[in-house]
């Protein structure tokens, strides 16, 4: 006999009661003086989740609590429960199967970072139609353009050179671009040495950075990097893996608080930053192999990597930078530059 | 009487269903989602006890997953349209933003009718043209007039300022309009905000329902505006010393001084401030609105049960602040400790007052549900709770 009280579903009103099984299968429950009594079958354990309290439900809607709900689990453990309930909550309490499930997440989140993201990238960016290229640069365009970006101030005969060697080599290797049709654009961005790749192919270089590289073999290394990532279709494939990684992360932690949240969007932000990483050296490496085979080689490219690094010297004297650590090379989008340079030199033939 | 609100879950335990929540929607790719959705429910709600009895969460997988998918469609077709096709996914919210009072509603409405107490289901009888006045109406409303507002004083003022500056002082003129628009549009903005949530929240605290008894309350803008204010002040506070530290080291910059190695540190010091600043105005309006709104709502019309909440502000802004802490350095992994952390922490700080043995009542019949709305507004995280 197991002490406790009833509720009949739809009446708060708490009425003691007892229940017994008894020996032959039959549920027996006692209210006031009446008892009535009911098949095994017909009766079930309200779902087992850690450590609260079940009750038992009985026909006609009546629900009975014990006063130790311990021992009305234990009674009725033959009852029907529903079968996967049984089976989850023996993985949530069992030691072995917490611990694989904590392996098995962690493992996943690694595969899917490394097998299932980058192919899906490639796929999905190869799937959307030029047009889609097309309203994305020029949106990038737009909002660069309301920042203080301006008309170039460089002599026009300059940026002619280097238009027309820059558009001498995309009509050469015009099937390496079938996305976008690269377009180089000149703009004054006060104070900023910089060269922008954008979803189109447009490659965006600034005033100041062709103050900095005044030889036009330095320039046309950079424009190279930048071509780098229109032909690995880089701009496009970062957007779509940052959509993926978000979509990814809203499935499985889905139910996760506000806090948590930010802590995994910061997660997927460092992962993609280290994507960005390798997308850089897949772009020296573009750049490199170009200048070798029109025999430049890499030597300007050095040069240019040496000069804007002396500017970044000048403007925060920091010694953090040049020093070689894993840990900061992962969280920077760019790899350090004597890292960089360290690899260009690989490729530098032998020249006369 | 006061019977205060128990929460029994132990971090540890309700670890082994979180993170097997997560191993089985990998597994299943996504699909679990919706059942992990109520394991979890059904953990804090059984883990919840109030005057002897636990709470109950009624609701089923199956039933939620409709919802579910539907929401998360839209979710998946707003993030990867909003970089490429952003008419598509501006079309998607603004979807969404329109149909957003109807899911707050049913969603509401779900929730209520999923929960149980002593055998009881809870109601929630605010009617959908209320959640349209309330959540849409008003926050347009409240944008426009504060537009007008900004705009107006933008203009008497600047006609004004012209016109007694002399050329001369036109700049220190100009500044001090300026100041004088950007406190006025502080006020205004504070005001409408105040304005917007007392009335969510009368819609909310008005529109529950246990048994044959309907929910209560009586909410004074005043008293919102008197919160917000409070947590406006120690934000502008914290802005003047930022400034102030700033204007210092910008003034030791050019006079070309050593100061300048103590840039970054200084940049670092108020990144944190702001972080901890940010932290505390946000416990310290959330501490403060739920002591209010739920010291004001009574159980029936008369005053027989009342709810009481008394969270310390400051206590609730370390439990965030540790939560915080917990999260980050172990990658996530602590998570499951800091939510029964906050659950324990609301518990503890909430009560009833009025004998609950009494209270006997009968569920209203016709009380009906609607899965959908419910996931819809879970996916897109609007939190809305009791």
């Amino acid at each position: 006999m197991i002490d406790g009280y009833c509720y009949r579903l739809g009446n708060s009103e708490r009425i003691p009661a007892q229940v017994e099984l008894t020996d032959d299968g039959r549920v027996v429950l006692w209210m006031a003086q009446t008892h009535t009594n009911f098949s095994l079958q017909d009766v079930r354990l309200s779902d087992a989740i850690g450590s609260v309290p079940r009750a038992l439900h009985l026909p006609d809607d009546w629900v009975f609590h014990a006063y130790a709900p311990e021992q009305l689990s234990a009674v009725f453990a033959l009852a029907p429960v529903p079968t996967w309930v049984k089976w989850v909550d023996g993985f949530e309490r069992h030691r072995l199967w917490i611990v694989g499930a904590i392996a098995v997440t962690l493992l996943s989140v690694v595969a899917f970072y490394q097998f299932v993201i980058p192919p899906l990238v490639v796929g999905v960016s190869n799937a959307l139609p030029s047009s889609v290229y097309q309203a994305m640069g020029q949106q990038t365009l737009r909002t660069l353009e309301q920042l203080d970006v301006q008309a170039s101030t460089v002599p026009a005969e300059r940026q002619a050179a280097l238009m027309q060697r820059f558009n001498a080599y995309v009509q050469a290797h015009e099937t390496w671009f079938s996305k976008s049709q690269p377009k180089l654009l000149f703009r004054d961005w006060k104070g900023v040495p910089n060269a922008v790749t954008l979803a189109d192919g447009h490659i965006l270089i600034t005033d100041d950075l062709l103050k900095l590289l005044d030889h036009d073999d330095e320039v046309y290394a950079v424009l190279l990097h930048e071509l780098g990532h229109v032909h690995g279709n880089h701009v496009m494939h970062s957007v779509v893996r940052a959509s993926l990684l978000s979509i990814g992360v809203a499935v499985v932690v889905g139910d996760a608080s506000t806090l948590a949240n930010t802590v995994v969007s910061a997660g997927t932000l460092v992962a993609n930053m280290s994507y960005s990483r390798e997308m850089e050296i897949e772009a020296d490496a573009f750049a490199a192999r170009q200048l070798n085979a029109e025999r430049i080689g890499v030597a300007p490219f050095i040069r240019s990597f040496e000069k804007l690094e002396s500017t970044h010297e000048r403007k925060q004297p920091s010694a953090e930078e040049n020093q070689p650590s894993s840990i900061s090379d992962w969280f920077a989008s760019h790899p350090n530059t004597e890292e960089r340079i360290r690899r260009l030199r690989q490729f530098e033939p032998i020249m006369p | 009487m006061k019977n205060a609100f128990q929460f029994h879950g132990r971090g540890g335990e309700y670890f082994g269903i979180w993170i097997v929540n997560i191993l089985l929607t990998i597994v299943t790719l996504g699909l679990y989602n919706p059942w992990a959705h109520v394991r979890n429910k059904q953990y804090f709600y059984g883990n919840t006890e109030l005057a002897g009895e636990r709470f109950e969460y009624l609701a089923t997988g199956k039933q939620i997953f409709l919802g579910r998918l539907i929401a998360g469609i839209l979710f998946v077709a707003y993030i990867s349209l909003s970089n490429s096709m952003p008419i598509v996914s501006g079309a998607i919210f603004l979807f969404v933003m329109v149909a957003f009072p109807w899911v707050v509603q049913r969603s509401l409405r779900f929730n209520a009718v999923m929960t149980r107490y002593r055998g009881v289901r809870f109601g929630f009888v605010g009617t959908i043209k209320d959640a349209y006045v309330n959540f849409l109406g008003k926050p347009i409303l409240a944008y426009v007039i504060a537009a007008l507002w900004v705009s107006g004083v933008v203009f008497v003022l600047g006609i004004m300022g012209v016109a007694i500056s002399q050329p001369k002082d036109l700049l220190s003129g100009i500044s001090l309009i300026v100041l004088v628009v950007l406190i006025l549009t502080l006020f205004a903005f504070v005001q409408m905000f105040a304005w917007v949530n007392q009335g969510i929240a009368s819609y909310i605290h008005n529109g529950y329902l246990y048994g044959e008894h309907v929910f209560s309350a009586q909410l004074e803008t005043k008293q919102f505006d008197k919160i917000y204010w409070s947590g406006a002040k120690v934000a502008v506070v914290f802005v003047l010393i930022a400034a102030a530290i700033m204007g210092g080291l910008i003034y030791a910059f050019k006079s070309g001084t050593q100061m300048f190695a103590l840039v970054p540190l200084a940049g670092l010091g108020l990144y944190i401030g702001m972080f901890a600043v940010m932290l505390y105005v946000r416990a310290l309006v959330y501490a403060k609105i739920r002591n209010y709104t739920y010291g004001q709502t009574l159980i029936g019309a008369e005053r027989a049960y009342a709810f009481e909440s008394n969270i310390m502000p400051s206590d609730y802004a370390v439990l965030l602040f540790t939560n915080t802490l917990m999260v980050i350095f172990s990658l996530g992994l602590l998570t499951p400790f800091v939510r029964v952390r906050i659950a324990e922490f609301l518990a503890k700080h909430t009560a009833i007052q009025g004998d609950l043995d009494a209270l006997v009542t009968q569920e209203q019949a016709g009380v009906q549900t609607g899965a959908t709305a419910d996931a819809l507004s879970d996916v897109f995280n609007l939190d809305i709770q009791f």
